[in-house]
């Protein structure tokens, strides 16, 4: 770990109980497992999820293109929230952030803490595996009604959270480029 | 679905050299694959299947091989869509079905795609055993990893089953 590793390892331990991105149960040795496969410093989101096992997002990295180290939250903001690549793929779904994309202008329900918050609670109420993809639908219908997300997918990578987007709900656009289909809303 | 059952086809997946800068990381990488029946990959305009497990999934496309040869149908599990492979035994082929979850074929104008048995398993083992060979050959230390194991353990299955079924194997272009 460098010196901004072991700032933010003490600034979430510190933290802990009032941010609600970092599981307040997580301790020292938690953080360090996340230090061991991944970078404390760019660490956004720490959770245990059911069974208790540590589960974190980062800010990650995405470049276009082909395969790559795609990872993160930049790899989630780049295809599920700008739309970055949205031509090139079978179809992209949506977080609704008010964003434009494809000259349309999508529901402005959610901001990126929300977006957060939703794979927070996602992961702490999933038997999750360290690699796979899962799905959630078991979030407040106040939640519902406000952002119009019921339902998320999250693939997970090595413990990490490697990206995440909506799948239903009234706020939820898909654009299917296959076929020329355009936006399904 | 056409009549039509194919007896070439390209399985066009993201290159190891795309893949460069994961595979040096050991990271397994995210990935497009396309399947292509009657166009190269050059002169394609179709769209890509996006897989951000791809690194993991490939050696399931491995698999895919002893499944089919053993007359089982298989799924592979891409972001936003299932790729579901099917024997038809009657036609000695294939069936390859991109269902994109939640959107009917129609609206996406999409048909199956029917491929001839051995051209299937023999494009599927041919491209597997090369990205395996470029992976190795940008970072020969790629063997130590889990993901990359899981390939070579999956490669050398299939390649079992196919000459178990009297399968000419091939490993390279």
């Amino acid at each position: 770990m460098d010196g901004a590793d072991l700032q933010r390892f003490s600034e979430m331990l510190d933290q802990r109980e009032s941010d609600p991105l970092i599981d307040d149960s997580v301790d020292a040795d938690d953080l360090l497992e996340v230090a061991k496969d991944g970078t404390l410093k760019e660490t956004q989101l720490v959770v245990k999820d059911k069974p208790g096992s540590t589960r974190w997002l980062e800010q990650g990295y995405f470049e276009s293109g082909g395969g790559s180290s795609n990872y993160g939250w930049e790899y989630l903001k780049s295809r599920h929230i700008a739309g970055e690549m949205v031509d090139e793929k079978q179809a992209t779904d949506f977080w609704p952030l008010g964003q434009m994309v494809k000259s349309e202008k999508l529901p402005d329900t959610m901001t990126e803490e929300d977006v957060r918050k939703a794979i927070y609670e996602t992961v702490e109420n999933t038997d999750t595996s360290s690699e796979g993809a899962f799905v959630y639908d078991g979030y407040s219908s106040d939640f519902v009604d406000r952002t119009g997300v019921s339902n998320v997918r999250v693939v997970m990578q090595d413990g990490q959270i490697r990206t995440a987007w909506p799948k239903e709900g009234s706020s939820v656009w898909r654009y299917v480029s296959e076929g020329d289909h355009g936006w399904i809303k | 679905m056409t009549n039509e059952i194919y007896e070439s086809w390209t399985l066009d997946l993201t290159s190891p050299e795309q893949s460069r800068d994961a595979i040096e990381t050991e990271f397994a990488p995210t990935g497009d694959i396309r399947i292509l029946t009657e166009e190269s990959p050059e002169e394609s305009d179709s769209v890509y299947i996006e897989d951000s497990l791809f690194g993991v999934h490939l050696p399931d496309w491995m698999d895919s091989i002893s499944d089919l040869l053993k007359g089982e149908s298989t799924m592979i599990e891409a972001n936003v869509s299932d790729i579901k492979l099917t024997p038809k035994e009657e036609q000695n082929a294939v069936e390859v079905y991109v269902d994109l979850r939640g959107v009917p074929d129609d609206v996406r104008n999409y048909e199956p795609d029917l491929i001839e048995m051995e051209a299937f398993v023999q494009e599927v083992y041919r491209t597997g055993a090369s990205w395996a060979e470029e992976a190795k050959a940008i970072n020969p230390e790629i063997t130590d990893v889990d993901w990359y194991q899981d390939l070579e353990t999956a490669l050398a299955d299939a390649r079992e089953a196919m000459e178990d079924a009297g399968i000419p194997v091939e490993d390279s272009p």
